[in-house]
Parts: structure tokens; sequence; C-alpha cells
């Protein structure tokens, strides 16, 4: 029925994408801020089962996006919020979370072994410890993650019918392994082309600094499922930022840094295969990245404005061969150890 | 329960004791069963049911004097329930005598027993003159026999809970039109009532979302391909909690003659080919099918056409 109601509350309002049609047949799925989904669905699902119970306090270890989605259905829901972070988290962001009432908790000395992430985790440990009744949302093993993303494959098909590529960027494997789980019940012919880039051990590359972040990880998630992937593509910060700025000058959206990449292979993948419908996720918008993407002097100071896009990727034949820029590589639905022995 | 909330003007006695008539049709099995969100968040089992008009329960309904309702065949035991629901609910303290004919098979997954209290209920409502929503005669029907299919809202495809009598969702028109070759797959007759329900996990919820937006475009559409998709992955995913015997052999089936798909009745023995009635090759297909199914041991079989504009027509 086409009769439209008021949304019951701002998460349920603001979690799903739109769906755009910025050419032919590529479409975006364009997110105001992508956690939102799975930070509602986990803490809704725990509250409907009676895991998440009034008076405990909810736990994580995120200094991203995944934090601000926990702080907005947190205050909503009425449960106290404590985030473990690293002392790069944004000032923007978090003066957001502790306007919506979390108290944020920067880790400023690593550990021994394992560094940050190590000394964040056993922050978190302790925090699990002293408080008497908490609950961990953790949005890199809780499989609830990937659950969340039934109701973009509802959207997708309900808007397109099927779809032939989806294409998005990887961090956690929650939106990408989730979302095409559920296309793939109804879309058995869809083809998955994940986005990572380079030092991010995801895909099977060595651990290292990162200009780029958003897609990517320094460990290996549970919910990345790499049995989903067809297709990888690395993308580099400068590829990515440059995208980002084309992206919003093309289509008048204002999107992030991982929206950027994810576009720009996705224009690639549509020009490559035009009887296909492809979609793309735009995980979230562009202000956070103001004065860093969006600025050109901020680029050029880090050598991460391109004068041209590339308009085609570079073939990796193996992982050893991946290096930089923008390449590409056949994926096959192996598992990781599978991909690392080839 | 609450009696309808606006009451009509009482007729004279004299025209309150003439009977009444109510025809409702089978269901082939669903195209959708599993386990849905409500509006508030909730989760409901819920079905969307293939319309079979076929075969069709007739009732008729007489009242009397006395306060007791009589159902002929006497083992219509859910009809006369829904009968005395349908008196209850209309304010009308009198019995009187209700039969059932109906030439749907039972125990196969057919809705027998829906299409027999819908009938019944509608027979009750033509004798006492009063018309009656199927949203009514929906909550009357679960009233009466615990678990009820979706037959009661006629052209209208709807996801039915069919445990609380609730529609959770209007699709807003009917469901697009399928040719079917149906077949039953033997074995013991089933009480639907005597099914656990099944124990969805967490993915498998969001696959049957993710399939309720699939049938929103096929509705909205009119695509058989795209209903015929919704119907076999509803089949697939339920196979692990309500296994079909000739799952396997349906898909082979399908998949060797170019049908869309195929559909299940979840808790019973009946399932059915699925082709386009729009197919040039539909007869060809619906053919070989039926000797695929043939040298598989499957005898009888049968072709229908869901309606078009409405399940009675």
């Amino acid at each position: 029925m086409s009769l439209r109601s008021a949304y019951p509350d701002v998460p349920r309002a603001r979690e799903l994408p739109r769906v755009v049609r910025l050419e032919g047949n590529l479409y975006a799925a364009c997110f105001d801020l992508m956690k939102l989904l799975p930070a509602r669905f986990i803490i809704d699902e725990a509250i409907r089962e009676g895991r998440l119970e009034p008076g405990a306090t909810i736990v994580e270890s995120t200094s991203g996006t995944f934090g601000l989605g926990l702080a907005m259905v947190a205050a909503l829901r009425g449960y106290p919020l404590v985030l473990v972070s690293d002392p790069v988290v944004d000032v923007g962001l978090r003066r957001r979370l502790e306007d919506l009432g979390a108290t944020v908790e920067i880790v400023t000395e690593p550990a021994p072994v394992g560094g940050i992430q190590r000394a964040r985790l056993d922050r978190l440990q302790q925090l699990r410890e002293r408080l008497p009744r908490t609950f961990l949302p953790g949005q890199y093993d809780n499989p609830l993650n990937p659950t969340a993303y039934a109701a973009v494959a509802e959207l997708l098909l309900e808007c397109l019918g099927s779809v032939d590529y989806l294409v998005g960027s990887v961090g956690s494997g929650g939106s990408m392994c989730g979302t095409s789980s559920f296309l793939r019940v109804a879309s058995a012919q869809l083809r998955v082309v994940g986005i990572d880039t380079h030092a991010s051990v995801l895909f099977g590359l060595p651990d290292g600094p990162r200009l780029l972040r958003g897609l990517g990880n320094s460990l290996l998630p549970a919910n990345l499922d790499h049995t989903a992937f067809d297709e990888i593509h690395w993308v580099g910060a400068a590829e990515a930022f440059t995208a980002t700025r084309r992206l919003h000058r093309a289509h008048a959206l204002y999107m992030g840094p991982t929206s950027g990449a994810a576009w720009m292979v996705a224009r690639w993948v549509a020009a490559r295969e035009p009887d296909a419908n492809v979609v793309v996720l735009m995980p979230d918008e562009g202000h956070r990245y103001q004065s860093t993407v969006g600025d050109d002097q901020w680029l050029r100071a880090r050598g991460a404005l391109l004068p041209v896009l590339p308009s085609d990727p570079r073939d990796a034949t193996s992982l050893a061969d991946v290096n930089g820029g923008w390449e590409r590589m056949a994926w096959h639905r192996r598992t990781l150890a599978e991909a690392l022995r080839s | 329960m609450s009696s309808p909330s606006s009451q009509q003007q009482t007729l004279p006695n004299s025209q309150r004791h003439e009977g009444g008539k109510g025809t409702a049709i089978a269901h082939h099995g669903e195209v959708l069963q599993g386990v849905f969100e409500t509006a508030h968040g909730t989760l409901l089992r819920a079905v969307v049911s293939l319309p079979y008009p076929r075969v069709r329960s007739c009732a008729a309904f007489w009242p009397s004097g006395g306060d007791l309702v009589e159902v002929q065949p006497s083992w219509k035991t859910k009809a006369r329930a829904g009968c005395v629901a349908a008196l209850e609910w209309f304010g009308e303290a009198r019995g009187g005598l209700l039969v059932v004919d109906s030439d749907i098979p039972v125990e196969r997954g057919l809705g027998s027993s829906t299409a027999d209290v819908v009938s019944a209920i509608e027979a009750v409502a033509q004798s006492v003159k009063r018309a009656i929503s199927p949203e009514d005669v929906a909550r009357l029907a679960v009233r009466a026999e615990r678990a009820s299919d979706g037959i009661m809202f006629g052209d209208r495809a709807v996801l039915y809970a069919n445990r609380s009598g609730a529609v959770l969702e209007d699709l807003g028109g009917p469901l697009p039109q399928l040719e079917v070759l149906g077949f039953d797959i033997g074995g013991d007759g089933v009480n639907t009532l005597a099914f656990e329900p099944a124990r969805y996990l967490p993915w498998e919820v969001g696959a049957f979302r993710a399939l309720r937006g699939l049938l929103r475009r096929a509705v909205a559409l009119r695509s058989a391909p795209l209903l015929a998709q919704v119907a076999t992955a509803s089949a697939r995913i339920n196979q692990r909690h309500l296994p079909n015997a000739a799952l396997t052999l349906v898909e082979r089936s399908s998949q060797a003659v170019g049908a869309l798909g195929y559909q299940v009745a979840h808790s019973g023995k009946v399932v059915g080919l699925l082709f386009d009635p729009a197919d040039p090759h539909l007869d060809l297909r619906a053919a070989q099918a039926r000797s695929q199914l043939s040298a598989a041991g499957v005898q009888t079989t049968w072709r229908f056409r869901t309606p078009q504009d409405g399940p009675q027509g």
C-alpha cells in the first residue's frame, strides 16, 4: 500500500538508505549513517530477547560511526553507553557522542603486545568485570550485524526486483556479507565486488598504517565471510579521496571517502556490464570529512589529490602483486586460506 | 474481541429466520510462509496463500428457535465452531442447522477446514442479513480453529498472520496470475495444528524480510516470474523446518522443463510447479513435467490457473 506514515523514532527514520539511479544500470544505496542500522537492530533484538535488561550498560570498543549509531539508540532506549576509543577519535564525533550521553574512554597507552587495539580490548574487558551488568554489541563478531542488512535487501528487491552486482567497501563485513546473503535468496546470479585498501589484512595483505579510514581493518572480523565475494578491489587513499570529490560534482552526492571508493569501482563494473543491474552501497555523508577530504590543501599536503581519476584498475595476478593505486583481483568466493595458498 | 462497532439496524423478526449461504475456495498451500515484523517491531508468523478456486466449500445455515447448532456432516466440528462464533459475533442468541458441502480434499494442506469455517461464517452473515468484512471473518476463523489460512480476502493479496487472524500487510492488489501443475506427494494426512511451529533462525527471518520486498514488487508489477521466485525461496528456506519429501523431485523437474519455480503447502502434502500463463510453450512444458513426474511415480496431477480478478470468478 502506498500510504506513508510517520516513523516511530529517529533511528528508524534514518537507518535505511535512499536508492538513487545514478546512470543507466548503476544504482546507489545512499545512507546517512549506515552503522545506525546494525546498532539499532542489535540493541532492539537484545531488548526483545531479554539479553539487554534495564539498568545494564552498553559497552563497545569503537572510534567510528558504529559508536555514533550506538549512542543515538542507547540515548533513546535509555541505556548508559561506554565507548572505548583511541586518541585518533575526531573531535567533532567525540562531541556528538558525549552530547548524546555516551562516556568516551580514551586509551592512550599501547599494550606491550598487540598495540593500541589490544589495549582497547583489555580496557573493555576491565569495564565488563567492573560494571554489574553489561551488554557488548560486538559489531565484528555478532552475527546480528550482517542480519540487520536484511532490511536493505528488502528495499533493493522491492525497488529493483533483482540485483546482478553488489559493490561496496568492507570493514566489519556486516553490510556486504549481510546484504549479499539476503539478495542471493532471490537473486542467485548476484556477483559481489568488495573494496579493501592497502595495508589492510581483510583480504590477505600485511597490516600497516592507512590514510584511508572506514574500510579495511588491522584485525580479521568473524563477520567477514570471504566466500561471499567474487571480486576484490584495493583502492588507495588518493584514488578514494579524489573519487569522493568527483562524486559530489557529478551527482551532488556529498558522501564520505568509502562511498567515493565504492563509486569509482561500481562505475567501472557498470560500464563493463551494461545489461546488469549494479548497486553500490554508500555508507555515510561527507560532513565529517569537510576539513580533510573536502579540503584541497589537506589533500595536496598528503599527495592525495589526483589530477585525473584512473579509468581502470590494474589486474593483480596474486596477493603479492597488490601494492598500490587501484587494483583488482578475481576472488572466486574463496576462503582466505584458499586465497593465501594460491 | 469486541462485537462489530457499527451495529446495523435490527430487521423485523420475520425476515431474520431465513437461511443464508456462503462459499469459500481452497488454497494450494502458500507462496510465502515465515515470521515477519509488524509495524510495532514485534515478530509474527504469517503466510501468503495461493488461491485454488477449482474446489470449494459451500455452507447453508437455517436459524432455528433453539440455541443448539447442528452441523451436517457431524464431523465438521470446526465449521460448527465458526458458525457459533459468528452467531455470537452478530449477537444472535440462537441455534440452527448448518449444512456444509465441500469437494476440498481434507488433511492435504488445501485449507479445507478454513474454507468450511469461512463458508459457515458467511452463511450465518447472510442469514441475519448483515455484512462482515474479511478482517472480521479472519478473526472469527482464528477463534474457531486457532490457526486459519488467508482465503477470506478475495482478490486482495495479504500477508496474513494465521495464528492471530491479523493482516500484517495488504499488498495492494491481487497476486499475479500463475499456471500451476499440482500434485499430492502422498503419505498420511496432516493436521495443521499438529505441526510444531518452526523456530526460525535470525538469518531466516531476515530472508523472509527480503522476500517480502520482492513480493511487493511481484504484486505491483503483476509479475508471475517474481512471484514464483518468492514461492521457490520460501519452500527452500522452510525445508529445514517442515521437510517436504518431494522437494528434490520438484526442483529437478522445475529446472528440466523451464518452469518459473515451485510452491509447497508448508504444512501439507500438495506441491505445485509454477508457470507463466503467458508462456507460449506452456502446454509443452506442462506435458514434459507430467511425464517426468509420472516416471518418478506421481500418476495424478492437476492443472489450474490462479484467478486474475477474484477467486470467486
